[in-house]
């Protein structure tokens, strides 16, 4: 493999790396308010608003149910409107932060499900409001599925990033598809698969080791 | 310091048609001081009703007075307040996996934006009183149930409440445990001057610590009194069966009682009778030697079959059953003797 392949290899690695760091981290500052939110309004929630419940819920339903490949570009004039620009790593970034904070919603949604519901009521005894229940009980008690759930939203990212090459947003899986594919270049398609292996599975290590870190159960 | 008036708790039943009472017309007097228990089978109202007293359940209908102040009344913000004085304790403990022991106990602190200081000068001295300094720093799964519960106590304490609720505190403990965690209850309601309310099924626990209580069946109350006037003369049915577990002794096995039933109708000479009977002491008549007095009186025999004693709210409480032999009129005689005495006599001859 020549220099120049390695050092693109690089390139298209940080390039996933940009794109999935941003994306995830700006989709966990999206989604876990809403996941909140969701968890919150329900009918039998701590403040309950069914209507609102109902349309961020079915919003939420419907870009999750979108491909990711058509949402894409189905939001070209939304990214253009953002960042000034519709291809690049920059613009991939939009459609992807899009696509990650409804999974990590529904994510954290099911996370605080999981919460004692006596806890919420012993908190209540001692005269906690709302949102100190969010803060002090809810959220502390669904860390470790919360940040299972992050982990799980990041491998995701990781696979949608490689359709970033439809917009020109680079990255492993554009690289692969370019030159492993479309060059007959076998090697570069394995090294691209071996990189994306090694990566997820890093990803996946340290989250299992934050789960840990945050559960005394 | 807490009355419970016309408290009324209604369901829609699952098909939307009927409606469901938890509570109907539920009236309760609790006074400073008590350690009021709420005895009933599961199903009864009793949660309900005690999550009536801090709102956790606001009910259909009725009036939650507690420090004379209307509870159904208030404002959010004057609710959030008053549940400050009111402490909780829960079956399954209800702490926060995520905190420690200490952290625990300090919650209820932090909420109101105590200063650090302030909540370690207050944490501390709890976690002596319940026992657990040592493991301030642990983490709940780390700890035995009893030591969950005695955390669940002195966070319920920590922000110096008047009256602490228990829902069924001991019934996830061993009896050992169980035990335990009475005794601290006990103490709490003597040296801090608490109002408990208790539910519970067990009569046991009542009988350990409750100076008043009330049961419930199927959403209105049966029975409200004095513990001890509510054990030595149970009115209703539900009581008496209750009763049936906390003084499983006042009843004969079954093979015995074939044989007894047999030996009753025995022909006895000179017209004497054989008569089973139940004698049920209270206090002093415990100490008194009652039941030989009357024999050498009017010339009767017994055979003791079943005997127990026990102590409620420090007044002892026993119970006989014994077959007596004796002449109609001379029976009649040493009956209204001992009825006398302040023992309550029971004949059960045709009973069993």
């Amino acid at each position: 493999m020549s220099s120049n392949i390695i050092n693109l290899l690089w390139e298209s690695f940080l390039e996933t790396l940009l794109m999935v760091g941003i994306s995830g981290g700006l989709g966990a500052a999206i989604g876990i308010p809403l996941g909140v939110f969701l968890f919150v309004t329900s009918p039998k929630g701590i403040m309950p608003k069914p209507f609102m419940n109902r349309v961020i819920g079915t919003i939420v339903n419907a870009i999750r149910s979108t491909p990711f490949i058509i949402l894409l570009v189905a939001i070209i004039p939304f990214t253009r409107l953002i960042v000034g620009s519709s291809i690049g790593t920059v613009a991939a970034i939009v459609p992807l932060t899009i696509a990650a904070a409804p999974l990590i919603a529904r994510l954290v949604e099911t996370s605080l499900r999981e919460v004692d519901k006596g806890l919420v009521e012993a908190a209540q005894s001692m005269g906690a409001t709302n949102v100190q229940i969010i803060t002090k009980v809810l959220l502390p008690e669904a860390m470790p599925g919360i940040l299972a759930g992050l982990t799980i939203a990041f491998v995701a990212l990781v696979g949608s990033s490689a359709m970033a090459g439809a917009v020109g947003g680079g990255g492993l899986g554009d690289m692969g598809i370019r030159y492993g594919y479309q060059r007959f270049m076998p090697e570069v398609m394995a090294a691209v698969v071996i990189i994306l292996i090694v990566f997820v599975q890093s990803l996946q290590s340290f989250g299992d080791w934050a789960v840990r870190r945050a559960s005394h159960r | 310091m807490i009355d419970l008036q016309h408290i009324t708790q209604e369901y829609k039943t699952s098909d939307g048609k009927g409606t469901f009472y938890a509570c109907k017309d539920v009236n309760v007097h609790i006074r400073p001081g008590d350690i009021f228990g709420i005895i009933g089978r599961s199903g009864a109202g009793k949660s309900t009703l005690v999550r009536c007293i801090n709102l956790l359940n606001r009910p259909t209908q009725g009036k939650v007075i507690v420090d004379g102040k209307d509870l159904t009344q208030m404002s959010d913000a004057e609710l959030r307040a008053e549940r400050r004085q009111i402490g909780m304790i829960f079956q399954h403990f209800n702490l926060l996996s995520s905190r420690t022991v200490y952290d625990n106990v300090a919650l209820p602190l932090e909420l109101v934006n105590t200063p650090k200081d302030k909540i370690r000068e207050k944490v501390m001295p709890l976690l002596e009183l319940v026992g657990l300094t040592e493991h301030a720093n642990k983490y709940p799964s780390q700890l035995s149930g009893g030591q969950k519960q005695r955390v669940g106590i002195a966070r319920a304490l920590s922000s110096d409440p008047k009256i602490l609720l228990s829902d069924e505190a001991t019934s996830a403990l061993d009896p050992e445990t169980t035990q335990a965690t009475l005794q601290l209850l006990k103490k709490i309601n003597k040296e801090l001057g608490l109002t408990i309310v208790m539910i519970t099924h067990e009569m046991d626990v009542v009988k350990q610590i409750c100076n008043r209580v009330v049961v419930m069946n199927k959403g209105v109350v049966v029975e409200e009194g004095d513990v001890i006037d509510v054990f030595r003369d149970p009115k209703s049915e539900v009581t008496q069966a209750m009763l049936g577990s906390a003084l499983a002794a006042r009843s004969l096995p079954q093979p015995m009682i074939a044989r007894v039933k047999k030996l009753l109708q025995t022909e006895r000479p000179d017209g004497r009778k054989l008569h089973l009977m139940r004698l049920t002491f209270v206090g002093n008549s415990t100490t008194d030697p009652v039941l030989s007095k009357a024999c050498s009186l009017f010339n009767l025999d017994f055979n003791i079959l079943l005997g127990q004693i026990d102590e409620i709210q420090n007044e002892s409480y026993g119970t006989l059953t014994l077959v007596i032999e004796g002449t109609p009129e001379n029976f009649k005689q040493a009956v209204d003797y001992i009825a006398s005495k302040g023992v309550r006599v029971e004949e059960l001859t045709n009973v069993i």
